[in-house]
């Protein structure tokens, strides 16, 4: 039927960015709730946001550096894996709570409207927080291990962008298709950690053999980390040959991840 | 009387098979179960003005939830048309937004943000809020510790605090004491003179016949009829009792 639908009124507008940026403050308040609820009652608080990154740390320069030999050029390993350790870390965190968001919130899902887009990203803003934790570590460990500041630091915000917009557009896609197909969720991990060894964070882009190179260009994880790591550790801006198409791919993803997760929403609250 | 709700021949028919498809597996074996359509809603039309509050009463099954997720933009009708004439705000099982870890006044903040209230306006709006809640010494306690009135107290509270031009209610008020019901049915009242148009769906007649001026009987999915609220209500008793 044609006229299947709603007058648009000051309740009833269409939803999508415009529609989320009117309810920001809905955002925010989901933001905080996870916040306050991770750190509620757990004694090492914050730090939890730091124990991912330096035990893995640990672990990977053990056994990749130490054992296989990984090398990591002039900067010292441990340093070259948490520089990229910290954005994955960000990526992971947001992406594995984030997806299972619209399922757990099928209660307010099924009842009251507001932009659906906010719980996923809701997950994407909390762990900012952790990312700021993280990078001010990195900063810490940087200058400790003797490499000095430097105004490539700057490049970071931009990498940041790229590393966001990343996240939300995984975030959106996924959770929406989880409310239809429930193995995402038991697929999720798995993805994860193939995406984990398919991104260079334990090695370096340089390893990776030539013929593969344009594979792992279209990886907006790759232009993340590599950017990273060249900013901080080299005191260099990121090389445009890895960080643009990774960042174009970025902003791709996110119009598409959107577009199917409002397509997907109609149905939510029937399905969820 | 300007209508600022109206509801022309909306209909919507579940499909039981959709909800069967919760893995791949469902969708690879072409969703095993039964795929029969229910007929939620059959062409339902009704408009609600200014001021004016209209009951929605009727058996389990007839469509009154259906209609107030319609109306409330939940879900998408597969026909008809839904015009709202400013904010809508819904009292539908409230609390659904209240996490158990976080403070009352940190719910308030959450819950008000998801009914599309800003945090600015929340915040100016706390003290109100829990005075109404009859709540005020117990805002920096987590809603854990809460009992199942005040939970619903605190819902309501934030939700009639959205100053709505439209307010959906749905069997919220058999909840919680007769004192808070007292200065619940005072809210909607002051809310109808301040020109708020209520839809208002209960099983609990008297409660419908106290509220409303108007009733819509709703009947697998259609309307069997309208009009006085003690006419209709009148109607369906006679019909749930006896018939």
């Amino acid at each position: 039927m044609q006229d299947a639908g709603y007058v648009i009124t000051e309740h009833t507008r269409p939803g999508g960015p415009a529609s989320l940026w009117r309810h920001r403050g809905l955002l925010a308040s989901l933001a905080l709730k996870e916040i306050q609820v991770r750190y509620r009652q757990a004694i090492l608080g914050i730090a939890w946001a730091l124990l991912q990154p330096v035990a893995l740390m640990l672990v990977t320069t053990l056994v990749f550096h130490r054992m296989l030999a990984v090398s990591s050029g002039d900067v010292p390993y441990p340093l070259f894996v948490f520089a990229a350790l910290v954005p994955w870390t960000y990526f992971h965190t947001s992406v594995t709570g984030a997806v299972p968001s619209l399922v757990t919130n099928a209660d307010l899902v099924r009842r009251i409207w507001f932009p659906r887009e906010a719980l996923p990203l809701g997950h994407v803003a909390a762990v900012l927080l952790d990312l700021a934790v993280g990078l001010l570590l990195l900063g810490v460990l940087a200058v400790a291990y003797g490499v000095p500041p430097s105004p490539a630091w700057l490049w970071l915000p931009p990498l940041l962008v790229v590393l966001v917009v990343t996240t939300a557009a995984v975030a959106l896609l996924f959770s929406a298709v989880n409310v239809y197909f429930r193995d995402v969720k038991h697929a999720l991990p798995l993805l994860l950690q193939v995406v984990f060894f398919a991104t260079p964070i334990v090695y370096p882009l340089s390893a990776v053999p030539d013929a593969w190179r344009p594979a792992f260009a279209f990886n907006p994880l790759t232009a993340v980390v590599e950017g990273v790591r060249r900013a901080t550790l080299e005191g260099r801006a990121p090389e445009v040959a890895v960080t643009a198409p990774g960042s174009a791919v970025a902003l791709l993803l996110l119009a598409v991840s959107w577009l199917v997760f409002r397509r997907a929403e109609r149905r939510f609250a029937d399905v969820v | 009387m300007p209508a600022l709700l109206r509801i022309r021949d909306l209909a919507k028919t579940y499909r039981r098979g959709v909800a069967a498809y919760g893995t791949l597996r469902d969708l690879i074996a072409g969703g095993t179960g039964e795929r029969r359509a229910v007929r939620a809603l059959d062409g339902v039309s009704l408009s609600v003005g200014s001021g004016e509050t209209l009951a929605v009463i009727g058996e389990n099954g007839a469509g009154k939830t259906t209609l107030l997720k319609v109306v409330a933009r939940i879900t998408p009708p597969d026909r008809g048309r839904v015009e709202v004439g400013g904010r809508l705000s819904a009292l539908i099982e409230v609390g659904a937004g209240f996490h158990p870890e976080l403070t009352g006044r940190e719910n308030v903040m959450l819950h008000g943000s998801i009914l599309g209230l800003s945090r600015r306006a929340l915040r100016a709006a706390m003290d109100e809020i829990a005075a109404f809640a009859g709540l005020t010494d117990a805002m920096d306690t987590p809603v854990k510790r809460f009992s199942t009135g005040m939970y619903a107290r605190l819902g309501f509270a934030v939700a009639v605090h959205a100053d709505p031009r439209v307010l959906l209610v749905d069997e919220v008020l058999s909840v919680g004491d007769e004192a808070f019901r007292v200065r619940c049915y005072e809210r909607i009242d002051a809310l109808m003179g301040g020109g708020t148009a209520i839809l208002f769906v209960s099983h609990d007649l008297a409660a419908v016949e106290r509220v409303a001026a108007r009733a819509v009987w709703l009947h697998e999915g259609g309307v069997r009829r309208e009009g006085k609220a003690g006419e209709v209500v009148a109607a369906y008793r006679t019909f749930a009792t006896g018939a």
